[in-house]
């Protein structure tokens, strides 16, 4: 390694006059540069993904359908019509499961439970009964479903189950606990698919890779193979 | 007073003075300054999304520069250590080089976490509402502070000695220096802290975190002091002694060979163990899912460190050129490796387990440049004026033109 | 140790003349400075482009922490945020500050049973809070899990599917869970973000300085920082707002989920509740023993994300027993097998005594009493 004698400043002195101009090369060089930031201002581009619309509809708080009011109707070719306007007409063919055939408003895919008079009253289609015959109003119907559905009966009535609109406040006046039938339809109680509203889209998210949890018939299996083995196909996300 | 400001005075004149191949390199690190100071505006109108940050990856190239800074202000003391502690007279001058360096490197950090903050206008909330203790992010900041005080105290005074021809006092600047050997590790062990005191980041939360970190810093920083010294004794009147370079090349070989042991064993802990807290390790790794953003990095790193270690261990790198090359190699290696390596990796998969992958934008890029450029200006102005104070050309008692002037009669100044 | 070498230089060296300052050089140097200047100029142009309401005025600069205002600096606050919410969106603003009541801590529960993951509760929950809508910031993410795991790291957070539930899947939506011991409280710097006496871990959007550390310590992802100037339509915006919820934010500080504070401090249920169309989601005072999350906490089994960290959320998750529908298969096969023996069970009147009871009590826990307790 060679110390070498030279010594900044060394030759701020002292220069040829040919090599004057060198000197000039700072401002010039400076000025390059100035015009080359004042073209180059323009905003780095960031990949804001757009806003999407949300149908304010889609996000209308309310219970998610309406009970039946007290009487009961139906609806027949748009007319709405009560229990009894045609029960107290027709015979209504004993309690077999035929007679649902006639409600054809009416879609009946409540399990096991797939005959009228276990809920309607066998004499008065317009009232509700449990099995031992007690009268159950409207507004009660909860007991009624309770006959068989003891546990869910149990969480709704300490509140964990359904749902609660209002307030969180228990004694509150605005705390309004939905009935069995604000949630669920009687006559077909099973909860409807839902369109789920759009995932996530953030920022540089990339592409979105779903996991994948190999071919294996073991939930384990799976699992290891899922674990140790990426699995290719998706190109990282870059800027 | 009045010599003290003079000598402030001549030492800004100083830094102005140069030959073409000083005005070259500082014009250069001008111009990468400005752009990064350009980059950095557009980043304050546009906000942090100008870099390739999200909520899922929430820290990155900023983070990743301002960890291997703290460390490379850290090793300073790599040199303080063997001159203070061990009495190695060959390296007492170079102390100073050293916490040059420790300034500039310091400064950089700061700035690294600067241009990090959403709101740097809020910067004085710090003083109004600091949560210390509980932060640990308080304790980098005071020990931050700490370190460049120290630092600026002791080259400070010793080059300001140096100017006065005086023998240095003992009080003033002894314990400052023993303090600063405490305070160097205690620096990058806070900011080691920083990370694996989160139990919700698993790849950090590791015990082994803070004494990696003061392992990579302790074989990074004195390899810039290699390479700086070389710039040094091949471009300026001053005399590095062989035996400088030899002891450093020590401390980085040890540093280096206990780093890359720490590596192994955290990488065996996760890949043994084979835990759902290993996804972090693999990604970096070997990539997950697919996504393998980070594995060419962190393989060049270790490719890297690895030939630089075999380098330094064989005699062959006694010579100079093939030292330089090896310290070149374990540098990027390690800043690549506590970088990118240490940072990003903790934040994929997020905690839940949702993989968005991070590479840095190239106005980040830019800020990033900037920086580097800035500190190493800093470095070099203080370089610059540090020279001629050492060699004895930049005296109270002497014109100004003597520290710009030929330096013919103090070559014989070392025996 | 006392031998300082460099210091021995030459004792006295013969002045030197400096160099006189030539027109020439003069000129370059001038020149030199003013190009270096012109070059700082440009390089801080971009500048200009920063929107008014990025730069703090006296009063902003100046605002005091939360904690440390009077009843009247928190009144010029409001003053000003309502001035500026105007300014942007043409509204006056109803904003408050409202404090937390007393003997009240907020718990929430989450029946994973019912979750059906149509992502409701995430667009309520944006509508409700002023979040920015490109880009995008939510406060609840769903997970599509398979079944069999709790892992996340198995789950999906982009499933798009014509509807939701699939069958092979269960939901997980994930906020922050209000921990008692939260560790983003613990890492922030300048203490902008704090637990109210009712468990809310608010922040102060006018004192965050940005530095994400919390976005980082938090294990369950539940903070956000807003990269760019937050956009929000006119017309989307919420004008019912409070200081520590969901005025509006600036680019560059962090938000997250508050439980709605602006409406639960007031009684009311939290957006994400009552959007809810299943009744997944449940949220009370866990002080009262009668609301709906204490008989959760004391009748289900209830678990919480990632325990092992120690952060005490104050978000339950919890699993229903198997009830007798359609979808258990052991009901159903004693429906079969008695349909099977009956042969006609159709033509059969229902009873007491015949094939329901004895389906429902197959079914049914041992304690059960008919539904008449």
């Amino acid at each position: 390694m060679s110390t070498s004698t030279t010594v900044p400043g060394s030759e701020t002195q002292g220069r040829p006059p040919d090599q004057r101009w060198l000197g000039w090369l700072l401002p010039i060089g400076f000025c390059v540069v100035a015009v080359g930031l004042f073209a180059g201002s323009g905003g780095p581009t960031i990949p804001v993904p757009p806003a999407r619309a949300i149908e304010p509809s889609a996000l209308h708080v309310a219970p998610r359908r309406t009970a039946l009011s007290d009487p009961a109707h139906i609806m027949i070719e748009g007319v709405p019509q009560r229990c009894n306007g045609c029960h107290q007409i027709f015979d209504s063919f004993g309690t077999t499961v035929a007679a649902r055939n006639y409600h054809q408003e009416i879609r009946l895919s409540h399990g096991m439970n797939d005959r009228c008079v276990n809920c309607h009253s066998e004499k008065d289609r317009e009232q509700l009964e449990l099995r031992d015959g007690t009268r159950v109003p409207y507004a009660q119907t909860p007991l009624l479903c309770a006959q068989c559905h003891g546990t869910v009966f149990r969480d709704w009535e300490r509140g964990t189950h359904g749902k609660t609109l209002g307030s969180w406040v228990t004694q509150s006046e605005a705390q309004r606990r939905l009935s069995c039938n604000e949630c669920h339809d009687p006559h077909s109680p099973r909860y409807p698919s839902y369109e789920p509203m759009p995932g996530p889209n953030t920022l540089r998210m990339g592409t979105p890779l779903a996991p994948s949890h190999g071919h294996s018939a073991s939930p384990l299996q799976q699992w290891f193979h899922h674990s140790q083995s990426p699995t290719g196909g998706q190109e990282p996300h870059h800027d | 007073m009045k010599t003290y400001l003079t000598f402030l005075a001549r030492c800004f004149r100083l830094s102005f003075v140069g030959d073409r191949r000083y005005y070259a390199w500082m014009f250069f690190l001008t111009v990468l300054t400005l752009l990064g100071i350009n980059a950095y505006c557009k980043q304050l109108v546009h906000g942090l999304a100008t870099t390739g940050m999200t909520d899922q990856v929430s820290w990155g190239f900023y983070i990743a520069n301002f960890t291997f800074l703290v460390g490379m202000a850290a090793a300073a003391v790599m040199l303080v250590i063997p001159v203070y502690i061990y009495r190695n007279r060959e390296l007492h001058d170079l102390v100073i080089f050293g916490e040059l360096f420790a300034v500039a490197a310091i400064i950089m950090a700061m700035l690294f976490v600067t241009v990090d903050l959403g709101r740097p206008d809020r910067f004085h909330h710090l003083l109004l509402r600091f949560n210390f203790p509980i932060s640990m992010l308080t304790w980098d900041v005071l020990v931050l502070n700490g370190y460049l005080l120290l630092n600026l105290h002791i080259c400070g005074y010793l080059i300001y000695c140096a100017y006065r021809r005086r023998q240095p006092s003992k009080v003033f600047y002894i314990p400052f220096v023993f303090v600063a050997i405490a305070w160097a590790i205690s620096i990058h062990t806070v900011t080691a802290f920083l990370y694996s005191g989160l139990g919700g980041r698993p790849f950090w939360n590791s015990a082994v975190v803070a004494p990696r970190f003061l392992a990579s810093a302790f074989a990074a920083g004195p390899a810039f002091l290699i390479l700086s010294l070389s710039v040094l004794a091949r471009y300026t009147t001053y005399r590095v002694p062989e035996q400088a370079f030899l002891t450093l090349r020590n401390i980085v070989t040890i540093a280096l060979s206990i780093n890359m042991f720490l590596l192994g064993s955290e990488a065996f802990t996760e890949f043994y163990t084979d835990s759902a807290h290993g996804a972090s390790a693999r990604y970096l790794f070997l990539g997950l899912h697919g996504h393998n953003a980070l594995v060419p990095w962190i393989w060049t790193a270790i490719g890297l460190n690895t030939v630089a270690l075999i380098l330094l261990f064989m005699p062959v790198s006694r010579k100079r050129s093939v030292l330089q090359a090896a310290c070149i190699m374990l540098i990027v290696g390690i800043w690549i490796e506590k970088g990118m390596g240490m940072i990003v990796p903790a934040f994929v998969p997020s905690p839940l387990g949702e993989i968005v992958e991070y590479l840095p934008t190239w106005n980040e890029t830019l800020v990033t440049v900037g920086i580097w450029a800035g500190g190493l200006l800093i470095y070099t102005i203080l370089v610059r004026v540090t020279v001629p104070v050492l060699t004895g050309r930049l005296t109270y008692d002497q014109d100004f033109s003597a520290a710009t002037g030929a330096p013919a009669e103090l070559v014989t100044n070392h025996p | 140790m006392t031998d300082v070498r460099i210091w021995d230089g030459p004792s006295a060296r013969p002045p030197r003349q400096e160099p006189e300052l030539t027109r020439r050089s003069f000129l370059r140097t001038g020149a030199a400075a003013l190009g270096g200047m012109a070059a700082l100029a440009a390089a801080l142009s971009p500048l200009r482009e920063l929107a008014s309401d990025d730069i703090p005025d006296l009063g902003q600069f100046l605002q005091k922490h939360y904690k440390e205002m009077t009843p009247t600096d928190m009144e010029a606050a409001l003053e000003r945020i309502r001035r500026k919410v105007e300014e942007r969106f043409e509204v006056r603003p109803h904003l408050r500050d409202i404090k937390p009541m007393e003997g009240v801590e907020f718990v929430y529960a989450l029946n994973l049973s019912r979750c059906i993951g149509c992502r409701k509760c995430v667009h309520a929950c944006v509508a409700e809070n002023n979040q920015s809508r490109s880009p995008e910031v939510q406060y609840i993410r769903v997970i599509e899990m398979p079944r069999g795991t709790l892992d996340v790291e198995r789950g999906n957070h982009h499933y798009d599917r014509p509807t939701v539930p699939d069958p092979n899947h269960f939901y997980l939506p994930v906020q922050c869970h209000q921990c008692a011991n939260p560790p983003c409280v613990k890492v922030c710097p300048v203490e902008a973000t704090w637990q109210e006496p009712d468990g809310i871990t608010v922040i102060d959007y006018d004192w965050c300085i940005g530095c994400r550390y919390c976005e980082a310590a938090c294990p369950y992802w539940a903070r956000r920082f807003n990269f760019a100037r937050p956009h929000l339509p006119k017309e989307q915006l919420n004008p019912t707002m409070s200081y520590l919820s969901n005025r509006p934010r600036e680019k560059g500080v962090m938000e997250k989920c508050h439980f709605c504070l602006h409406r639960t401090r007031e009684g009311r249920m939290p957006a994400c509740v009552e959007i809810c169309p299943t009744g997944a989601r449940k949220f009370g005072n866990v002080l009262d023993p009668h609301s709906e999350v204490s008989q959760i906490l004391k009748t289900k089994r209830v678990f919480v994300l990632k325990e092992e960290v120690g952060t005490l959320p104050r978000f339950f998750y919890y699993f229903d027993e198997r009830y007798p529908n359609s979808l258990d298969p052991e009901a159903v096969a004693i429906a079969h097998r008695l349909k099977a023996e009956e042969g006609d069970a159709y033509g059969l009147p229902p009873g007491p005594d015949g094939p329901r009871r004895e389906f429902i009590a197959a079914a049914q826990p041992q304690w059960w009493n008919g539904g008449r307790a």
